[in-house]
């Protein structure tokens, strides 16, 4: 009875990790460290930092987005609407830094 | 004539909603609000950039003091609280129910949590070292301003969650309901997005 369970509870834990959202959710936590790595112990500005961190940052959003907001399954509108809104924003945010 | 207008309409749908229609997580409306937020709260960031870029070696210098592995830690908690609410709306979809999802909500709301205690502490321990909105240095007041805004969307997502597991108790769990989560769910994983920006721009950019 308890193994029945137990084989019960396997299979609903397969089901929920058998999104593309888990791996994803890894991908995530990493680019975070690197971040968090690269960032730690800078007094000075450096572009090529914030050039990486930023654009790690702008990936992560989109990933977010299109496998945890299930936009990635959207109807192709909203989907386009998120891609160009990630892009302005990131474009926007590193013009401002380079060229303002 | 009218044949020809027809398939033209079908085509612009095929264009825009996709040939299979494609699932709106949630409804419409949930997107126009989560695209307006998060618009002008970016456009806050974009804004703060400019700032930045005028005062670079003074925004340098105050961002080193801020509590990076705090920011850090508090990244991690939300992307695993947004995870666990991504698998809980993925649970209900598939029927499974019970102390699964119970634990899942439980997990992504304690991680809200930990994320406003971590920010409470990180606040305290500024303003005792002196950094505080009203200190006259501008990186100071942009912190707070951004960081604040953040939290009140993070601590109003927490309700948003709590009502989330209101309505994954709901016995037989509807079709509306389980739009219901993917609203609830689209919300907190833009709060979590918006952090993704926050984090680097705040606290690593120099």
């Amino acid at each position: 009875m308890l193994n029945v369970i137990q084989h019960h509870k396997q299979q609903e834990w397969r089901i929920l990790a058998s999104t593309p959202a888990t791996p994803i959710w890894f991908v995530l936590l990493a680019a975070t460290c690197y971040s968090w790595w690269l960032g730690v112990g800078h007094y000075h500005s450096t572009h090529l930092l914030t050039i990486t961190v930023m654009s790690i940052a702008f990936g992560k959003a989109a990933l977010i987005g299109y496998f945890f907001m299930e936009l990635r399954e959207a109807p192709p509108i909203l989907r386009t609407i998120f891609t160009v809104w990630v892009m302005v924003i990131w474009t926007a945010t590193l013009s401002v830094y380079l060229f303002y | 004539m009218l044949v020809a207008e027809k398939n033209k309409a079908t085509a612009l749908d095929r264009l825009l909603f996709g040939a299979g229609g494609g699932h709106v997580p949630g409804e419409w409306g949930i997107w126009v609000f989560i695209f307006g937020d998060m618009t002008w709260y970016c456009l806050m960031c974009v804004t703060y950039m400019t700032d930045r870029v005028k005062h670079i070696a003074e925004f340098n210098r105050a961002a080193g003091t801020l509590h990076h592995d705090i920011a850090a830690v508090n990244m991690l908690l939300l992307l695993t609280s947004s995870l666990a609410v991504a698998y809980a709306v993925r649970a209900v979809r598939h029927g499974i129910r019970g102390r699964l999802v119970s634990a899942l909500m439980a997990v992504a709301v304690t991680c809200g949590l930990a994320f406003v205690v971590n920010k409470a502490y990180e606040y305290q321990s500024m303003w005792h070292a002196g950094y505080t909105p009203i200190g006259g240095q501008a990186f100071y007041m942009w912190y707070y301003i951004l960081t604040w805004v953040h939290l009140t969307h993070l601590i109003g997502g927490i309700f948003v969650l709590r009502f989330m597991y209101y309505v994954s108790k709901r016995s037989p769990l509807e079709p509306g309901d389980i739009r219901s989560m993917e609203c609830c769910a689209s919300f907190w994983h833009a709060v979590d997005l918006l952090w993704v920006i926050l984090f680097p721009l705040l606290y690593l950019v120099r």
